[in-house]
Parts: structure tokens; sequence; C-alpha cells
């Protein structure tokens, strides 16, 4: 199976999945997932269903965004602070996965970007939607650390990990004040809490995967390495997990 | 007393002393960007049991007060 966290691929249709599926030449289920930011934790638990189903031997979960598409480039305040990203994993059935959480706070308000509105003709046009990033950056934060720090300490009690056993604790990258804070808040010191916003920018759902592969590239994550992810994002959305690498 | 108690948590975060922090005091003068008033609400929110949103209108440590008075927020 192909599982493809995005906001928006090339296409409305088709999915980002199967236009991955047919460049790879594989033969297999593929589709999108929308859960912003928290797409790739969303993403895991997904797979980890279709596992425990025994409906599938591999997946290839890839989180990829192009929020270049997205923001306002005349917003000096705002474009600089995203980048285009993706990465992906193999996953297979395992005992990997220790722990996940996901969560939703509906909400149209506080971070949004707009969709197009129905076409018809005729049809009376509903106001137009902001058609690039909106966020209330305050309320943003506050919703981001609060959730970093419930997530982190609900995944380490449901697996059982104390936080001193994690080598690194992976925040979705989408700004240095809020992994300060939630760092800060956790206790944790600087060297567990890496950061790559500096090169990339943030990269939605695609942050933590390409931290991942940054860490396993430069031989910092050994097998048995343990290690919790978390991201918020979009939605809003909120998602964490607890591994042995 | 609220204002005290703003004040003293005003100074942890800043590291200004608390009696130089007056009511009149804006968020400019203590260096404090929008992040910075936003923790300090999150914290003043445990201290005094309450629920505090940003809001443009907080310039000084004086409205911050009052939002707190008017959230219920005791002395």
């Amino acid at each position: 199976m192909i599982l493809c966290a995005t906001m928006q691929g090339d296409f409305v249709t088709p999915s980002l999945a199967c236009t991955v599926q047919k460049r790879l030449g594989a033969a297999c289920a593929a589709f999108d997932i929308n859960a912003a930011c928290s797409g790739f934790l969303y993403g895991l638990e997904v797979a980890a269903g279709f596992f425990a189903r025994k409906r599938v031997r591999k997946v290839l979960l890839i989180a990829a965004e192009c929020l270049s598409k997205h923001v306002d480039w005349e917003d000096r305040a705002t474009c600089v602070l995203f980048g285009d990203g993706a990465g992906a994993v193999v996953l297979t059935q395992g005992e990997g996965l220790l722990a996940s959480r996901l969560g939703a706070v509906g909400n149209d308000e506080l971070l949004t970007i707009g969709g197009t509105p129905g076409g018809f003709p005729g049809a009376v046009k509903p106001t137009e939607m902001k058609q690039t990033v909106f966020m209330n950056g305050q309320e943003i934060y506050r919703f981001a650390v609060n959730a970093i720090c419930q997530d982190v300490e609900a995944v380490l009690k449901e697996s059982g990990i104390l936080l001193e056993e994690v080598r690194y604790i992976l925040l979705h990258q989408a700004n240095q004040r809020i992994l300060d804070t939630a760092r800060d808040r956790l206790s944790l010191p600087e060297e567990k809490v890496p950061s790559m916003i500096q090169r990339y920018g943030n990269t939605s759902a695609s942050s933590i995967p390409i931290l991942l592969d940054e860490l396993n590239r430069a031989g910092r994550l050994l097998r048995g390495d343990l290690i919790v992810l978390c991201a918020f994002g979009g939605g809003l959305t909120t998602g964490a997990a607890a591994l042995r690498w | 007393m609220i204002l005290e108690k703003v004040a003293a948590a005003l100074a942890e975060k800043t590291g200004m002393d608390a009696a130089a922090i007056r009511s009149e005091t804006t968020f400019q003068e203590l260096k404090m960007d929008s992040l910075d008033i936003v923790d300090s609400l999150m914290a003043l929110e445990d201290i005094f049991g309450i629920s505090l949103e940003a809001s443009a209108d907080m310039k000084t440590v004086g409205d911050v007060v009052t939002y707190i008075e008017q959230a219920g927020g005791k002395a």
C-alpha cells in the first residue's frame, strides 16, 4: 500500500499516492490523507491499522508538501516561514510502534488555507476564502506547546517508557520558539530535541520524516533507540508516537 | 495583589526587577514579543486558575490585570 500524507498533491485527482504508484510501477492500493502537519503521525496510525488486520505486508508511507503553492509571497512575515519537502518510510509488520495518540480540535479560524468555492453557473458565490496560509500565531503557539506537553507525556505513559530513556523527541519543525518552550517545559536537554528549521523552514507533514532521515544518515539513530515523535497542525490536529527504531 | 502577581510572573519571564514593573509598563518596554506575551498569559492562567486569550488590546501590564479581573481572577 502507498499512503501519502499531504494537503494537496500535484492534482486534485489522481492522488499524490497514485501518481507515486505510477512512477514506481507498483500495483497496490494507494491513497492520500490530509491531516496537515500531523499527517505523518496520522499515517503511522493508519498503517498500523492495516497491519493489525493483516491486510498489508509493506506500506510506503510518504509525507510531502509543497507549501510554496500556498503562501502569499507578498506577505514577508509569513512566506519566509515555510518550505517544500518530502520524506518517506517503508513500514513492515513488527513491534516497533510502542504507543500512539491522535487528536483533533475542529477549527476553521486559527489556521487555514482556503479552498475553491463551487462554480455552478448562476449560483450565489459564497465569500471567497483566503487562498493562502492564514495563521493566528499566538493561539497556534499556545495550542502547539500544550499539545506537545500533553501528547509526549501520554505516549510515554502508554508505552511505559521513561523520559530519560528516550534518545530523541522529534517535534514537528514549525517554529523554533515552540520547540524551545516545549523543551523547557519537558525539562529536556537541547541535544534531545533536534532542529532543522533554520535550514528548511516548516515543511508541514514532511518535517518529521526528513528529520528522521537526517539523523539516520548522520549515524545518530541506532537500532533499539527509543524515540518519540510529536506533531500538531491545521485542523487543528495533533499526533504523537513512541517508537523503537 | 493581582498586579503584584502579574509583575512577579513577568519579572521571571523577562529577568527584570518586579518592583520596576508597574501598571502602565508596556510590553514593548519589557522587550516582550507576541509569543512572550502568550507564554506569560499561559503562566498567569495557571496562577489564577482562569482562561486568558491574547488580545491586540493588551499593550500594558495594566491591560492584563484588567483582563484577569474580568475573567474572575482573585487577588
